[in-house]
């Protein structure tokens, strides 16, 4: 126990630089806020999660209304959940979390965030290799693959992996500075693409050639073979929870505790619609203008020429960065002896083996559900002990007042939340929600226990 | 005035981009002059906005775009 004692006063100091609530003279105005919120939601993800709708049969109709409301209550949920909390406590997650579990419970939730930052930027590496694997002639694996298909598929992954690991030991923040470059110039290569390639699938001379063409050739309702067909449903709830570590899971507390208001939440809509509703259209279209064959590489370089290979290239690349900057963090808790390069070489090299396995983007949007799914009884925790427990008359913040190490209510909760929710015969992107709703009942019975 | 020079390239790499593309969809320019144009407006774009959009600091706890 000492041990692990040891390791959080560790990842307090990293945290150090923003214990302090933010003080009013640093707020920001509603204008850097929709700024930062418009570049933020177009990425790699965007090259892969498009034309998996299209590969899971969802019909244009469904695609439409599915992603206009999905977007709308991620809208919602920013400016309802997080927004709120954060400009009242003026706090990151961390050490707010820190607050209501104790500093035990918070390095569990840091590494397990990092294991699954691990995966994800694994993702967006493979992402990057189906373009750099152009050059070299190497073939990406099948959508059902789940090991490496070929020798040369293996080696590109770990060049690209190699690669972007001696950038990040170079420095996260210059890529961080970097990727904010690139998001206007990707947003236009993702609309200019689809409209390039429009024509090859039908003459279009008004909306409605336009939508006949939707609903026959792209979004036709035919799942791939071997891919489960979507639904309306499905649509809605992927756009909803696409960014539920955020949101629901409140890590954007950390973007928000600089919000003058909490209705700064609603500019979120500026970073949704684009990144996820017209990225993920285009990309659709050009899925489907390139024989529904799922590989970003050769999809890009087909609507857009060489910019287009290079834009998946880069959009994994700073897409992985972040991810791996937070499993670095974790990793220098645990490694406190050791160079900050030799940490940042671990956490890539993790990342890089992830990266070899197609099975972790071709199975992009299952791992999205999981990933929120996983955190999720943690931001149910926090929301309320924030908002639920003071109304009924119960203590909040007893790890922090009573010098707890781990809130043991807390654990509990997020252990029998996850047992329930994986055990619920339901769609597993259904899960979260009355997982939620579990999880909150699970925190108010155990704190009520207390009470007594 | 710097500035507000290496914005407004910036912009027109983009406009360039997409004007082509439409072009394009219209019917009006084949895909090869289409992707070249492109490419020359990527490497302006990339040469020029960092002038003027290195500045914001992310604040972000990360996650996923």
């Amino acid at each position: 126990m000492a041990n692990v004692k040891t390791l959080t006063q560790r990842l307090d100091q990293l945290y150090e630089f923003d214990r302090e609530p933010v003080t009013t003279d640093k707020l920001h105005s509603p204008g850097k806020f929709a700024a930062l919120f418009a570049g933020e939601h177009v990425a790699a993800t965007e090259f892969v999660i498009g034309p998996m709708f299209v590969l899971h049969g969802v019909a244009a109709k469904d695609l439409f209304l599915g992603l206009l409301i999905g977007n709308l209550l991620a809208v919602l949920s920013w400016a309802f959940i997080v927004a709120p909390i954060a400009v009242r406590t003026r706090l990151t997650l961390y050490w707010y979390l820190r607050k209501i579990g104790g500093p035990g419970l918070t390095y569990i939730y840091n590494v397990a965030n990092a294991l699954l930052y691990c995966i994800l930027a694994g993702a967006m590496i493979s992402v990057s290799a189906t373009a750099v694997g152009l050059a070299f002639k190497i073939p990406t694996p099948a959508l059902t693959d789940v090991f490496p298909n070929s020798v040369g598929w293996a080696l590109i992954t770990l060049l690209v992996g190699s690669v972007v690991t001696v950038i990040a030991i170079l420095g996260f923040e210059k890529v961080s500075k970097f990727s904010t470059v690139c998001s206007p110039w990707l947003f236009a290569i993702f609309i200019a693409g689809a409209l390039a390639l429009l024509p090859s699938l039908g003459e279009i001379r008004s909306l409605s050639d336009f939508w006949h063409i939707a609903e026959t050739k792209i979004w036709n309702g035919i799942a791939a073979t071997g891919q489960e067909k979507y639904s309306f449903w499905h649509i809605t709830f992927f756009a909803w929870f696409c960014n539920m570590a955020m949101h629901i899971d409140l890590s954007d507390m950390a973007i928000f505790r600089f919000a003058k208001n909490w209705k700064y939440g609603f500019f979120l809509a500026f970073g949704m619609y684009p990144g996820h509703f017209l990225a993920w259209i285009c990309s659709g279209i050009m899925v489907a203008a390139v024989a529904r064959k799922m590989d970003p590489g050769m999809m890009a370089f087909t609507a857009v020429g060489f910019a287009g290979a290079v834009a998946v290239v880069i959009a994994g690349w700073t897409t992985a960065n972040p991810p791996m900057y937070r499993a670095d963090l974790a990793l220098q808790v645990a490694t406190p002896n050791w160079k900050r390069w030799r940490v940042t070489l671990i956490a890539g090299l993790v990342t890089t083996i992830v990266a070899c396995f197609p099975v972790v983007f071709m199975r992009l949007l299952d791992f999205v559900a999981l990933y929120g799914l996983i955190l999720m009884p943690i931001g149910a925790v926090v929301f309320t002990e924030y908002w639920i427990l003071p109304k009924l008359g119960l203590k909040q913040y007893r790890a922090e007042t009573q010098g707890l190490f781990i809130n043991y209510a807390a654990l509990f909760t997020w252990v029998a939340t996850l047992v329930i929710v994986f055990i619920l015969p339901i769609h597993l992107f259904f899960k979260w929600l009355p997982g939620y709703f579990i999880a909150q009942a699970i925190y108010i019975l155990l704190s009520l226990k207390h009470k007594s | 005035m710097f500035k507000i020079i290496s914005i407004f390239i910036s912009v027109m790499a983009l406009v360039v981009i997409i004007g082509s593309s439409l072009m394009v969809f219209l019917g009006k320019l084949t895909l090869d002059v289409y992707k070249t144009w492109t490419l020359l407006a990527s490497i302006i774009w990339f040469v020029v906005s960092p002038f003027w959009m290195i500045k914001k600091k992310a604040v972000s706890e990360g996650g996923l775009n």
